[in-house]
């Protein structure tokens, strides 16, 4: 959700009641939570992440200008486990653990940008005007509430067989993650089989401490506002538009017309059976469905001015009174099984497309380990897709088949150090931009990976002009070799070659890494990348060599509070320097056992 | 710089690498497992034969007699010299040895470094980080767990323990419903249900395949297959908040945009791997700092078309009939490169079929009375709106041709 300047709050629109509800879903849940609380545990954490950097601005010719970030993104997560304190009540009489408990999960961020990138201003013939009011989708970073989940936890039911998820929701169905204001149910039918099922409000942009990174896909995402010209040329305001204005253009072909679509609720079902306990097979099928009004028939507000014809679409304008933005069925089937010494894990991975009446994705590959060794080969095929809405779900697309190839070698587990550990890692993790689990004595581990990617026949004949201005593959491989120096001193050491669609990389660094204790760190790393892009689409952003050297430090000096810092530098031969400064504090609680 | 003549050598190095691969596949090592304990594996510093023990037949109460009745890993199971006196007549005043018949009692038979000037300092080995009761287990027999103790490792597994308790019956959930299975069933959870991860001989990672989740190097950039596993393990000790930390949108995460990405970040987004939309929404997060930083479309920039040297789309990218339209061939490529700097007006201008526009055909060949055009037809037909509006043009048999 975005907290639009005051200004804009001159024009009454969805987001007007999406802060409306926002304050009493807040209001609610904090009532909810804030009664008996001698109960229950709770825990919680606080990550304060403040961020500076530059950004290059190709704004106008001659010297390449730099815009400057200055972002303040604080989250807190907050759970509150067994809230009535049922199970408390039942282990201090001696029964047993199991049985219901209800708990809440939740996580809140704000993300505020006050650096010239948002708060900055434009020059456009001669005039200074704010970027937020040229491009409103600035204001997904000039300020944003969101409400990543929150929800309610009821496990236990039924003899531990059923759990209830109930508030906002996430899920990942092994393509896309998504978001969804609804309820949850997983049930366990009998040994080898349980269901999930999924109903609610899918999250978009446009809902309640919503987000827009969990929007379908994202391409009807875009902001729902519109450029109202002031008294005199210049002068005026993007504001929202109000999904009861009148359609003029008679028709959607507009896109400040279509606009309010994308703040229609969408309503979601996901069910799907899941295997459980069996022990040579994991697999899962399910089917998800999206859907939503449309705009013209929105609430009571016929938008059109014209009478419904009963056929669709119309001279009229007019639309059916859904479409369906989504709708798939998945599969994943995942073997475990083992040829003499060698353990395997076959696996395919597919979703069908049922909007599109075809498979839109597709993954079938194979996991070999024995012993330190792994092989991993895997195909993937992808055929985009796109939300329902989206005009670009009718254009011809190419499918990619994508083939990997990827071996890993790990010393530790070979064996072939008869004193290593098999638990080498010192685990601190401040965030996830911080995720410095490391090893403390990992004495070698080695990282091949190959790739190959082909773009299929588009149903267009290969020889067209367009088609044969691009390459219709690319491939690479890169090698990742780390080695343990002394205990808490790692090197690591990376190359990257590609070549192909979308331009030549070769591309190398090398990585330090001290943990002087369990709770420090310091890395330092150096990168260095030489690029060539594809002349054929593009012919301006060529960065022959570009560098970057970075640095960063954690450290833990209590349990459940850790600070980071990170200093980076670029630079690009073609663009010049820029910086990167970040800082971080992060405060949890967790309770005793 | 010319990286064109490197492009020949790629084929070999694949070949040589894949050679590698099999042949380190051929090495002999045994099959890896995590073991539940001890946590280190140095080697003990006692002499001790479970084989030839066996082979007497020692049972293995005679010298782990607690163990039938032991309720916790905080017990010590392992034998006391006074256990070891039952049958050796070890007498510590004579430690060369008694001159008796019977098993080896000099002190050397079992320390092998011993020397009469040294202290002996009892061995303390940290409890195992889990839950066991071995009491419970009695019924189900020693070598169920342990298996094979003159051949094999010292200490069950954790595929030993799977072998009865299974794959944790719930998927994806934070806390397991299904008690007998799930992981806090013997590993130490925390308060909310979830594992406790950190543990005083470091952090709980896994290390075999049993779940097909080895948290290996490149582990942290490359989950997605474990990720969509069925009854993924992940929530045994992530929480949501665990994702959101990499998959915010938010925060540049090291590991994944090495150094200068903004830099090098269209050459992956054109090839659509990584799949940006993991964190990413092009219509925004891509939209926002193209026009910010002057390669979108809204205002005059450095790459405006005026300038044919520096315009962001070569010459001929698009126009009229006749034009060479080069951005069909991308867009069929990537559509959502497209996205990430124009809303789909920008398209309709030209693909509309209504007049004003150029009336350009987006749609494949076969088209129309295609499965596609027909799903869509039925599913949506607020999309076929955009550009088709009148009665004759209802369904996939409509004609543009009068």
């Amino acid at each position: 959700m975005r907290l639009l300047p005051p200004r804009e709050l001159v024009t009454v629109g969805p987001l007007m009641r999406t802060r409306r509800i926002a304050l009493g879903v807040a209001a609610l849940t904090a009532l909810a939570s804030a009664h008996d609380a001698a109960a229950y545990e709770f825990s919680a954490r606080a990550y304060a992440l403040g961020q500076a950097y530059q950004l290059r601005s190709f704004g106008s010719y001659g010297r390449v200008g730099l815009l400057s970030r200055q972002r303040f993104t604080q989250s807190l997560d907050l759970s509150i486990w067994d809230i009535p304190g049922w199970q408390q009540r039942r282990l201090r009489h001696g029964d047993s653990a199991g049985g219901v408990r209800i708990s809440f999960v939740s996580s809140v961020r704000i993300d505020h940008d006050f650096g010239t990138y948002s708060a900055g201003a434009i020059r456009i013939d001669n005039r200074a005007r704010d970027a937020l009011d040229l491009i409103p989708e600035l204001g997904t970073s000039v300020l944003g509430l969101d409400l990543l989940y929150g929800y309610f936890h009821v496990d236990g039911v039924a003899g531990d067989r059923v759990a209830f998820d109930a508030g906002r929701l996430v899920g990942n169905d092994g393509f896309e993650h998504y978001s969804v204001d609804g309820v949850r149910t997983t049930a366990l039918l009998h040994r080898g089989l349980s269901v999930r099922a999924t109903g609610g409000v899918r999250v978009r942009e446009a809902s309640p401490l919503g987000f827009a990174a969990s929007e379908i896909d994202g391409t009807t995402g875009a902001d729902c506002r519109e450029y109202v010209e002031g008294a005199t040329p210049g002068t005026g305001r993007w504001q929202a538009i109000a999904p009861d204005r009148l359609i003029v253009n008679q028709r959607l072909a507009s896109d400040y017309e279509y606009c309010p679509q994308r703040s229609v609720m969408m309503p979601m079902v996901d069910v799907a059976a899941v295997s459980a306990g069996v022990p040579w097979l994991a697999a899962e099928v399910g089917y998800r469905r999206a859907w939503s009004s449309s705009v013209d028939l929105l609430g009571d507000v016929n938008r059109l001015r014209y009478p419904d014809l009963g056929y669709y679409p119309n001279e009229n304008g007019q639309a059916p009174s859904t479409g369906v933005n989504q709708e798939v069925a998945y599969w994943h089937l995942h073997g475990k099984t083992r040829v003499g010494t060698v353990a395997l894990r076959p696996y395919w991975d597919a979703r069908y497309s049922l909007l599109h009446a075809r498979v839109d994705r597709s993954i079938v590959g194979v996991r070999a380990v024995k012993a330190g060794h792994a092989v991993d080969v895997s195909s993937q095929y992808l055929y985009p897709t796109f939300d329902g809405d989206s005009i670009f779900s009718i254009f011809v697309v190419e499918p990619a088949l994508d083939v990997r190839v990827a071996y890993t070698y790990d010393a530790g587990r070979a064996g072939v150090l008869p004193n290593a550990s098999p638990r080498h890692f010192a685990s601190l993790r401040l965030a996830g931009t911080f995720d410095s689990r490391r090893p403390l004595v990992r004495p070698r581990t080695v990282r091949l990976e190959a790739w190959g990617k082909r773009f299929l026949d588009p149903a267009l004949p290969p020889s067209s002009s367009a088609a044969a201005q691009t390459q219709r593959s690319a491939g690479g491989m890169q090698a990742v070799i780390e080695q343990g120096v002394t205990s808490g001193l790692v090197v690591r050491a990376v190359g990257l070659y590609d070549a192909g669609y979308g331009g030549r990389r070769i591309a190398a660094s090398s990585e330090l890494i001290a943990t002087p204790s369990r709770t420090s760190l310091f890395a330092t790393r150096l990168a260095v990348v030489a690029l060539e892009t594809d002349n054929a689409t593009n012919t301006v952003v060529r960065s022959p060599m570009s560098e970057s050297w970075h640095a960063r430090a954690l450290w833990r000096p209590f349990d459940y509070v850790g600070v980071g810092a990170m200093l980076e530098w670029n630079h690009n031969s073609a663009a010049g320097n820029d910086v990167r400064g970040w800082l971080s504090l992060s405060l949890g609680y967790v309770p005793e056992q | 710089m010319n990286l064109r003549r490197h492009i020949s050598g790629v084929p070999g190095l694949l070949a040589v690498v894949l050679l590698a691969i099999g042949a380190l596949l051929g090495a002999r090592h045994a099959v890896g497992a995590s073991p539940v304990y001890p946590p280190s594996t140095g080697a003990t510093r006692l002499i001790f034969s479970h084989a030839q023990h066996s082979a007497r037949g020692t049972s293995c109460v005679t010298c782990h007699a607690r163990a039938a009745t032991s309720l916790s890993t905080v017990d010590n199971l392992l034998p006391t010299e006074k256990a070891c006196q039952a049958c050796h007549a070890i007498e510590r005043t004579q430690p060369n040895g008694v001159a008796a018949p019977g098993p080896i009692t000099a002190c050397v038979g079992c320390h092998r470094d011993w020397q009469p000037s040294t202290v002996v300092v009892p061995r303390y080995s940290a409890p195992a980080a889990i839950k066991f009761n071995h009491a419970q287990h009695a019924q189900t027999g020693c070598v169920r767990c342990h298996g094979d103790m003159t051949r094999t490792l010292p200490l069950p597994s954790m595929d030993s323990c799977l072998s009865c308790h299974a794959t944790p019956a719930t998927p994806a959930q934070p806390i397991a419903t299904s008690a007998r299975t799930a992981c806090t069933r013997c590993h130490l959870s925390d308060a909310t249900g979830g594992l406790q991860t950190e543990l005083p001989d470091g952090a709980l990672v896994p290390t075999s395949e049993t779940f097909g989740d080895q948290h290996g190097p490149g582990f942290a950039t490359d989950h997605a297959r474990a990720a969509r596993q069925p009854n993924r393990t992940c929530g045994s000790c992530h929480r949501e908040s665990y994702c959101s930390d990499c998959h915010n949108g938010v925060s540049k995460p090291l590991e994944f945009h090495v150094g200068n990405y903004l830099s090098v970040h269209a050459t992956e987004a054109r090839r659509g791997s990584p799949d940006c939309s993991a964190c990413h929404r092009a219509a925004t997060f891509c939209v926002a700092c193209h026009e910010r930083s002057g390669v979108g479309t809204r205002g005059a920039s450095a790459f405006g078309t005026g300038d044919g040297q520096r315009a962001f789309h070569p010459f001929g990218w698009a126009g009229g009939l006749g034009a060479a339209n080069l951005h069909a061939g991308e867009a069929r490529r990537n559509l959502a490169a497209c996205a990430s700097c124009h809303r789909d007006n920008d398209c309709i201008r030209c693909h509309s079929a209504e007049a004003g526009g150029m009336r350009a055909s987006p749609h494949p060949r076969g088209w129309r009375n295609s499965a596609q055009c027909e799903a869509l037809d039925r599913g949506n037909r607020r999309m076929c709106l955009r550009c088709h509006v009148s009665a004759s043009e209802v369904g996939c048999n409509w004609s543009a041709t009068p």
